[in-house]
């Protein structure tokens, strides 16, 4: 064993970024022992962890950078979106209520032609 | 929480006899960790909440701060804690047993291929060598001109393609910086892969080096930066890690193959390839 883990005195000056999440999940995942047969988390439930994992990745500090910011209207992804979406929903339901409420109680539009 | 709702998470594998020092580590939210013995190895382990995994599956987003990204850091932390007391082999991120007694089971089933992997990755730690573009500021800059600037559509594409011959040309430069400093410590050290984030990235790549001497390999990292221009690049080299992308898994398949007749699970891409002979790179796109 030689040390705990520590930067080394490399290179240019730049920020100790070893313990960002986006560099503990480079080291991570998708890496190590696989021993399938017994485990009860099964590898497809892993792989769509992971898949999220790797959306956090590319999103925090790079997709902004590029300019690439679409799973912000994703509801899948987004927490605001998710929000949006639940209020349009809301909405809708809403509107459906108010006419269907004024269907009934509107004799011409209900009643149609009564002779 | 339920025994049907419990898991059991390892998160290394080493030798009993040197993994015995644990104090108070935790693993996944915050559970203690234990040590799962059968014969000569050992197992870390620690309780887990089943829902908590279905859960961060069914979750629409992921941050920072979400239960799935302190369960890698738990995983990361324990895995740390026992290459500290002694070489370990790490688990792939979400090994769960249905019970504790499973473990050792596995244990005894994969005693020897997992000894006879300590036995080759001992006294050898994972180093990463993290290389950067010192511009990527003038990147960014070159990305917020092509948002802001475009007055007409001919303008736009003009700075479209401005702003993409800069990324290539951005990529080339880091590629060949990396290249340089591979060769430069390829000779000190028993094994490369170089990994390129997924998202298009292009201004990190990291290399990630099996080290048996890492006085060596800083003065050879350290002779290449004095032989070679780096200006432009930022570096960082870390470690020692587990040794995440070189532990192999072939020969644990073979073991589950030979006693079950299971079918073949998929290779892994780093393990695959880190046979390859001493110095030559493995890309890895993540």
């Amino acid at each position: 064993m030689t040390a705990l883990p520590d930067s080394g005195n490399f290179g240019a000056p730049s920020a100790r970024s070893a313990d960002s999440l986006a560099d503990i999940l480079e080291r991570v995942l998708d890496k190590g022992i696989v021993i399938a047969g017994d485990v009860v988390v099964n590898v497809l439930d892993i792989e769509l962890l992971t898949l999220k994992l790797r959306l956090l990745i590319a999103s925090v500090d790079t997709a902004k950078q590029m300019g690439i910011d679409w799973w912000q209207d994703d509801p899948f992804l987004s927490r605001d979106a998710r929000s949006l979406e639940r209020e349009n929903q809301q909405l809708r339901q809403r509107l459906e209520q108010l006419e269907s409420g004024s269907a009934q109680s509107d004799p011409t539009a209900s009643g149609g032609d009564r002779g | 929480m339920s025994s049907e709702d419990t898991g059991y998470y390892v998160y290394a594998v080493g030798e009993a006899a040197a993994l015995t020092d644990l104090g108070d580590l935790r693993g996944i939210d915050d559970a203690p960790v234990t040590r799962e013995v059968h014969g000569p190895l050992c197992g870390l382990a620690s309780a887990v909440d089943l829902a908590a995994f279905r859960d961060a599956q069914q979750a629409g987003g992921v941050s920072e701060t979400s239960w799935l990204a302190g369960a890698v850091r738990a995983h990361e932390r324990v895995a740390l804690h026992a290459l500290r007391c002694a070489p370990v082999l790490p688990m792939r991120f979400g090994t769960v047993y249905a019970h504790a007694d499973d473990i050792g089971a596995m244990l005894r089933r994969h005693q020897a291929s997992l000894t006879a992997e300590l036995h080759r990755l001992a006294g050898c730690t994972e180093w990463c060598l993290k290389v950067q573009l010192d511009d990527a500021g003038e990147r960014r800059e070159t990305v917020a001109a092509v948002a802001h600037a475009p007055a007409s559509g001919t303008a736009w594409l003009l700075s479209r393609q401005a702003a993409l011959h800069a990324r290539n040309e951005h990529g080339d430069r880091l590629s060949e910086c990396v290249e340089t400093l591979r060769e430069a410590v390829a000779p000190a050290v028993r094994d490369i892969v170089v990994s390129r984030p997924a998202g298009g990235r292009t201004d990190v790549i990291r290399v990630w080096l099996l080290v048996d001497d890492v006085q060596r390999l800083h003065a050879a990292f350290d002779g290449a930066r004095a032989r070679h221009s780096t200006a432009g690049f930022g570096m960082e080299l870390t470690g020692p890690w587990p040794a995440y992308h070189f532990v192999r898994t072939d020969a644990l398949r073979d073991d589950l193959n030979a006693s079950r007749d299971h079918p073949s699970a998929p290779r892994d891409e780093a393990s695959d390839d880190t046979s390859a002979l001493r110095g030559s790179a493995t890309e890895v796109s993540r």
